[in-house]
């Protein structure tokens, strides 16, 4: 497949997606990371999209949208630089009168899979590209209870309305429109399909995601996080219309799959978080629509793979507004099967991106925090609510 | 998400008993009383140890506008355990909650304070509207079992005291008693 990489127009966004971030301890030690993170709410299942102009009105009726999945971890994991795969369409449908599409076909799709199914949403109207990343997941397996679970709102062309994504115009792609097909809301009233392929092009190097934190206040306890195999942790994606370093910008996640158990030592005290290390690599996608508005080309740099390499490091508490139980001397407590917390800032991307994105372990199969009380009476409080509860983080003193 | 939650509360249930068994009983996770989780796929494990008397214990919060009132707590798929009886009381404002104990934690303060709270339903537990209520199950080991385990509690209340109808929910804790801890 032949590259262009003509741009033809660059859209601008408005409006970002609001981030909830919790209060934050003010004064650190230089070896100390902050703890930042996103208050995790409540998994909401979103079985619909909806197109919206840049000036807020919905597209017209009958705007083909499509849903391409990309290939899972271990696929993505065993690809060469230089070779591409196409994109496997998982549902194609239109929008109605006011914009909106349907996700099911594509949920349903999805809900096959035991795994995160990460996913590109394309459309266009006959002169404007949607486009956005993200993942599609049952976390139940259930076909008939899918969800849409990850939207971090970290790309500004996404928010997320009742229920339903609403994408506005893209800014992450090129078009390019061929000569004596140029499209136009009058003249393409039904945009045909794109068949989109993309390319590893080369990999860019590793860095570390956080996937978890342990707090211990007291002495005699312990803690041990361990990321389980067969985990999926959403991190976050960069996206550019040029490729070019210093371009991208927060584009979506995608789930990558850990194929070893990764278990950190125990700890006897302090605040530990701990990261896991990722190789991601550069991404170009080609979109061709002969029939209609032409060609697409958009970058994406994406983490591909955990290594097996860790790191932990020495982190700040949470504040006091949080909800504790006793807990007493000998008890155990493991909290897994559980979607884990947000980190704001949990993937520093390699240099080419050049930015900061969202991590989130616990996905949808197991990441497990097990705490011991040792030999006296202690407290178990959480975050965000009770312990057993979506706390969020688990503090033991 | 309400699909969801319906269908976890129904696999839980179909695990308890037959549809014949629970007939006027109203299983949902989202009705005006919240307890597991939203998402409903969160599962924590308590561990203790054998003693004289051990409890399972988990809060649910009334989210509605209007009181409602705790009329059961039973256990879910439990082994090697004897149910004793049920004990509600809800939580003041900034008090702690138990999530599990035994007769030998309740020479701490903390349990102590929080356990006495606590009422038997063998009458309703009445619970205001937007408070949070403490539920426990108080139960035995049986004498040959080496370790017993309750997967989950489930609470019965009703929304009026003079109707028949009858909703439940089931939490999302599964509690074990071993002679060692585990972990």
């Amino acid at each position: 497949m032949k590259y262009l990489r003509k741009m033809s127009k660059a859209i601008s966004i408005a409006g970002a997606a609001a981030l909830v971030c919790s209060s934050v301890t003010p004064a650190l030690a230089a070896s100390e990371e902050q703890f930042d993170q996103i208050a995790q709410p409540a998994a909401t299942q979103y079985t619909s999209g909806q197109l919206v102009k840049a000036d807020g009105e919905p597209v017209r009726a009958g705007v083909p949208v499509q849903v391409f999945a990309w290939p899972d971890s271990k696929r993505l994991a065993k690809l060469k630089v230089g070779e591409s795969f196409k994109m496997t369409e998982v549902s194609s449908v239109k929008t109605d009168a006011s914009g909106k599409f349907s996700l099911a076909p594509a949920l349903r799709e999805a809900a096959k899979s035991t795994v995160p199914m990460s996913v590109t949403v394309i459309a266009t109207d006959g002169k404007t590209p949607y486009q956005y990343s993200t993942e599609l997941s049952s976390a139940s397996g259930d076909v008939s209870s899918p969800a849409l679970l990850a939207l971090k709102g970290s790309d500004p062309s996404v928010s997320l309305g009742a229920g339903s994504v609403v994408m506005k115009p893209s800014s992450d792609v090129n078009v390019n429109i061929p000569v004596g097909k140029m499209a136009s809301t009058a003249s393409v009233s039904t945009p045909a399909a794109y068949t989109c392929s993309t390319r590893l092009d080369r990999k860019v190097g590793t860095s570390y995601a956080q996937i978890g934190a342990t707090f211990l206040y007291a002495t005699g306890a312990k803690a041990q996080f361990t990321f389980k195999k067969g985990t999926s942790a959403s991190l976050g994606v960069a996206s550019s219309a040029s490729g070019k370093k210093g371009t991208f910008n927060a584009g979506g996640t995608t789930s990558v799959t850990s194929d070893a158990e990764i278990a950190f030592a125990p700890r006897t005290g302090g605040i530990r978080f701990y990261k896991a290390q990722v190789e991601s690599g550069k991404f170009s996608t080609v979109c061709q629509n002969m029939a209609g508005p032409g060609i697409r080309v958009s970058y994406q740099v994406r983490p591909i793979d955990f290594t097996g390499g860790t790191q932990n490091a020495k982190g700040t508490g949470f504040s006091e507004n949080h909800r504790c139980v006793p807990f007493g001397k000998n008890m155990t407590f493991t909290k897994d099967k559980s979607r884990a917390i947000t980190w704001n800032k949990g993937l520093t991307l390699p240099s080419i991106a050049g930015i900061t994105v969202s991590s989130q372990s616990g996905f949808s199969t197991r990441t497990k925090v097990v705490y011991q009380a040792g030999k006296k009476n202690r407290k178990l409080c959480g975050h965000l609510d009770w312990p057993a509860k979506n706390a969020g983080s688990i503090k033991l003193k | 998400m309400i699909m969801r939650k319906i269908y976890s509360s129904c696999v839980a249930l179909a695990i308890v008993c037959g549809v014949s068994a629970c007939s006027g009983v109203q299983s949902t996770q989202s009705g005006p009383l919240t307890f597991g989780t939203p998402e409903g796929d969160v599962e924590n494990t308590f561990c203790s140890v054998f003693r004289k008397q051990n409890f399972a214990g988990d809060v649910a919060s009334n989210s509605s506008d209007a009181p409602l009132w705790i009329t059961g707590v039973q256990a879910v798929n439990s082994s090697g355990w004897d149910a004793r009886g049920a004990v509600a009381a809800v939580v003041p404002e900034g008090e702690s909650s138990l999530m599990g104990w035994t007769d030998e934690d309740l020479e701490s303060a903390d349990f102590k304070r929080a356990a006495e709270r606590l009422t038997s339903l063998d009458r309703p537990v009445e619970v205001p509207a937007g408070e949070n209520v403490q539920v426990a199950l108080e139960g035995a080991v049986k004498n040959d079992a080496e370790q017993a385990e309750i997967s989950q509690l489930k609470i019965t209340y009703k929304t009026d005291l003079k109707s028949s109808k009858t909703f439940s929910v089931v939490g999302n804790i599964r509690y074990e008693w071993q002679a060692r801890r585990c972990v």
